[in-house]
C-alpha cells in the first residue's frame, strides 16, 4: 500500500483557472531509477505547477516535452533514457 | 505519459477527489489508445473499491488486469491485444489511490503546530483539536485540514477514529490530556500517543486503572512518553522525535496489512 499523496484533487482545482496544462505521469520505469510508475506533475506555459516526478533529468525532460505539446494540447508517450553506466561493478571490483 | 488535455477529465477527478474526500479508495484508470496517425486518445475513469468484473464498463478486454491490481494496491501497466503490434496500441495504466492516514492533534500549542507542519508534510489529512479559538485557527494552522474549537474530550469522542487514525494529544495541561486520552483509549486508532514525564503517565495510568476508563492492558498502548528517543529538547526537535514515531508505527501497520493481504 502506498502512503503517497496524490496531486488529482488539486488537479482538479487548477482545472478551473483558464489556462493550458500539462499533466505528466510515470507509466512504467526500466531498471533502477528515483522515479516510481504514478508518480504525477502538473504542468503549465511557465513550468511546474504541482506533484513531482522525482526531480532531477527526468522532470527537466519531461516538463520540456510537456510545455511543447501545450500549444496543440496533443498527448504523447515519451521515453526518457538515463546516460551513465552502474559503476559500482568498476570500483568495487569482486 | 504527457496528457496534454487533462480538462477533458475532469469529471474524473471529481469522483475521484470526492471518493477519497469520502475516506473510499479506488483506482484510477488511465485508457491510452495510439491512433494511426500516432495521435494519443486518453480516456480516464475512476473505479471506487471493492473493484469487482462486473462493475468494469468499457474496459472489459482488461478486466483480469483491474480485478488483480485492485487486488495488489500496486500500480500497473496493462497491454490489450493480441500480438505484439497490437499491442502497443493499447494502454492501461492502473493507479491505486488511497484517502490520507488521519492526524488527530489534541492540543493547539507549539507544540501541536511544529506536529501540524511536519504531519502535512508527511501525507497525513491533519486536524486540531483545542477548546480555545485564539489557538486553534487557521492562521496558526494554515496547513492543517480541519481545525476543532470544541471542549477537547468531547471533540476528541466525536471524531470519527479508524484503524487508520493517529491521535497526538500534546494540550496544555495534564487535565486535558486526560479528557482527551478518556475520549479515545478504547477506539480502534491505530496509533495513541501523550506528551509527559514518565512520573505523569505513570500517576495517569493508576487513575485510569483505579477508575476502570481502561485497563492496564490498553493503557500501555498508549505511546507515552511520546515520541521517539532522539534527545530531544526544543519544540521543534520533540516534534520531530513525534513525527518519526508516527511514520514508524504508519510503516509497520501497512507492512503488516500488506503481509496480511497476501
Amino acid at each position: 500500500m502506498e502512503s503517497r499523496k496524490n496531486i488529482y484533487p488539486e488537479v482538479l482545482s487548477r482545472l478551473e483557472e483558464k489556462q493550458r496544462l500539462a499533466l505528466a505521469t510515470i507509466i512504467e520505469t526500466k531498471g533502477s531509477t528515483p522515479q516510481i510508475p504514478g508518480a504525477s506533475a502538473l504542468f503549465s506555459e511557465k513550468g511546474l505547477l504541482l506533484g513531482t516526478l522525482g526531480g532531477g533529468i527526468v522532470e527537466a525532460a519531461a516538463q520540456a516535452k510537456a510545455v511543447r505539446c501545450l500549444p496543440d494540447s496533443r498527448s504523447l508517450i515519451h521515453d526518457i533514457e538515463l546516460e551513465g553506466k552502474p559503476s559500482a561493478e568498476a570500483r568495487f571490483p569482486s | 505519459l504527457i496528457d496534454a488535455s487533462p480538462h477533458d477529465h475532469a469529471e474524473t477527478f471529481r469522483l475521484l477527489a470526492d471518493s477519497l474526500r469520502s475516506r473510499r479508495a479506488g483506482l484510477l484508470a488511465t485508457h491510452i489508445q495510439m491512433m494511426p496517425d500516432r495521435h494519443l486518445s486518453l480516456s480516464r475513469h475512476w473505479l471506487e473499491q471493492p473493484v469487482e468484473k462486473k462493475n468494469i464498463k468499457g474496459l472489459e478486454e482488461f478486466s483480469e488486469g483491474i480485478v488483480k491490481t485492485a487486488h495488489d494496491d500496486k500500480p500497473a501497466l496493462l497491454r490489450a491485444g493480441t500480438d505484439e503490434k497490437e499491442k502497443a496500441k493499447q494502454l492501461l495504466f492502473l493507479e491505486p489511490l488511497f484517502p490520507l492516514s488521519q492526524l488527530v492533534i489534541a492540543g493547539a500549542g507549539h507544540i501541536g503546530q511544529a506536529v501540524a507542519r511536519l504531519g502535512r508534510l508527511l501525507d497525513f489529512e491533519v486536524t486540531v483539536i483545542d477548546d480555545r479559538a485564539e489557538y486553534a485557527s487557521r492562521e496558526r494552522f494554515p496547513e492543517a485540514d480541519r481545525v476543532v474549537v470544541d471542549d477537547v474530550g468531547r471533540a476528541v469522542e466525536n471524531f470519527p477514529i479508524g484503524p487508520d487514525t493517529y491521535i497526538v494529544i500534546v494540550t496544555r495541561g495534564h487535565r486535558h490530556d486526560a479528557e482527551a486520552l478518556r475520549a479515545c483509549i478504547r477506539s480502534r486508532a491505530a496509533y495513541l500517543g501523550m506528551i509527559g514525564s514518565r512520573r505523569k503517565i505513570f500517576l495517569m495510568r493508576e487513575k485510569f486503572v483505579s477508575a476502570h476508563w481502561a485497563s492496564a492492558a490498553e493503557f500501555d498502548r498508549v505511546h507515552a512518553p511520546i515520541g521517539l528517543e532522539i534527545g530531544s529538547k526544543t519544540i521543534e526537535e520533540i516534534a520531530v522525535s513525534i513525527a518519526a514515531e508516527l511514520v514508524k508505527v504508519r510503516s509497520e501497520s501497512r507492512e503488516q496489512k500488506a503481509t496480511e493481504d497476501a
